[in-house]
């Protein structure tokens, strides 16, 4: 397996390139929702909210990717 | 649909591009001069690649019915060799001269040091004594805000004509201003890290009217594809937009751009109905 370092070089550029993406999907829904003359307020996206929190979350507990599924399934 | 690819490199990549390109539709390939992924010794090797971008791409390029142009320059990474440097740029005039070679790039910064910014000086120097279109590259990741700062205002300072260079590789947080300086921007796209094609289709709705977006695949030997282009052509249809507006930007712009060149003979088009 690779060390933590070894880990850190591998995914640092993916990851810029997740995160950009992501903010790119919000930065389109909000120009869309401008170029309609409306909020960008849509129950769906409660729960990429609730997703990026779980994101922003202080290191330490390796099962983001599950508690953000959960969130999906469950809206909890 | 008509296309041009207009940042290629074809030293690094196989036959098999070419088929394919004029299967999608690619009517003209421009292939800057760059880093070849390690530090060259020799400006003899600078001579010999440039003849090779100028002399036997266009050969390959044609088998395909594909017109290839190149660019010819000292890259920024290697620029930080700065004696290397000005032996390779004191023959750069010689390449000026053939009939495919159609500009000066790509030059600019990598690590934005001053022996970077001394040679792009010199070979912004070169391209205007001798009338050349300019490519410029500039920094990816960390140094790119900072490296495109640096870049507009050496050019502004050397009263280099905006509409003769294009400058690459921009994102986000640096588009308004290459575009507001009177620019070409050109957007190029990678598979996996840097920008993405809805990335870039973002931005070109954002800035196509400024009518000076350049979109392009790079395409080297790393982690790259011409095809991401075709991603890109893809994701702009599926939005809406007509095969004019298509053409528009990845045919017509860079036709607009590298046509300020005699030598580059494609020409915008405009559908009609038969």
């Amino acid at each position: 397996m690779l060390t933590f370092d070894q880990t850190v070089s591998a995914e640092f550029l993916q990851s810029r390139y997740l995160v950009l993406e992501l903010a790119a999907v919000l930065d389109r829904i909000d120009e869309a929702a401008a170029r309609e003359g409306r909020t960008a307020a849509d129950p769906r996206l409660r729960f990429v909210q609730q997703a990026i929190e779980i994101i922003a979350a202080p290191a330490g507990r390796p099962d983001r990717v599950e508690r953000i599924l959960r969130v999906y399934s469950e809206g909890t | 649909m008509y296309v041009i690819q207009p940042h290629y490199h074809g030293v690094a990549r196989t036959t098999d591009d070419y088929e394919r390109m004029a299967m999608a539709g690619v009517v003209a390939v421009a292939e800057p001069a760059f880093w070849a992924g390690f530090d060259r010794q020799y400006a003899g090797t600078f001579i010999d690649y440039f003849r090779q971008i100028s002399e036997f791409e266009p050969t390959r390029a044609a088998q395909y019915g594909i017109k290839h142009y190149c660019w010819v320059a000292m890259n920024s990474k290697e620029a930080e060799n700065v004696s290397l440097a000005r032996e390779v740029i004191a023959h750069l005039p010689e390449f000026f001269s053939k009939p495919t070679v159609i500009g000066v790039g790509e030059i600019g910064l990598n690590k934005n040091t001053p022996n970077e910014l001394t040679i792009f000086r010199e070979q912004v120097e070169i391209a205007l004594k001798h009338n050349q279109l300019i490519l410029v590259h500039t920094p990816h990741l960390a140094d790119k805000l900072k490296g495109t700062r640096l870049t507009l205002d050496l050019l502004r300072e050397m009263k280099a004509p905006p509409q003769r260079v294009w400058i690459d590789h921009v994102e986000e947080h640096t588009i308004k201003a290459v575009l507001d300086a009177g620019y070409w921007a050109g957007l190029t796209l990678y598979p996996l890290t840097k920008m993405s094609t809805r990335r870039a289709v973002d931005l070109i709705e954002r800035y196509a009217s400024t009518g000076r977006i350049i979109v392009n695949s790079s395409a080297d030997w790393g982690p790259s594809t011409p095809f991401t282009l075709f991603d890109c052509i893809l994701e702009f249809k599926r939005r809406g937009h007509s095969e004019q507006e298509a053409l528009e930007i990845f045919h017509n712009n860079p036709a607009r751009l590298l046509g300020q060149c005699p030598k580059f003979t494609i020409r915008p088009i405009r559908l009609v109905e038969a």
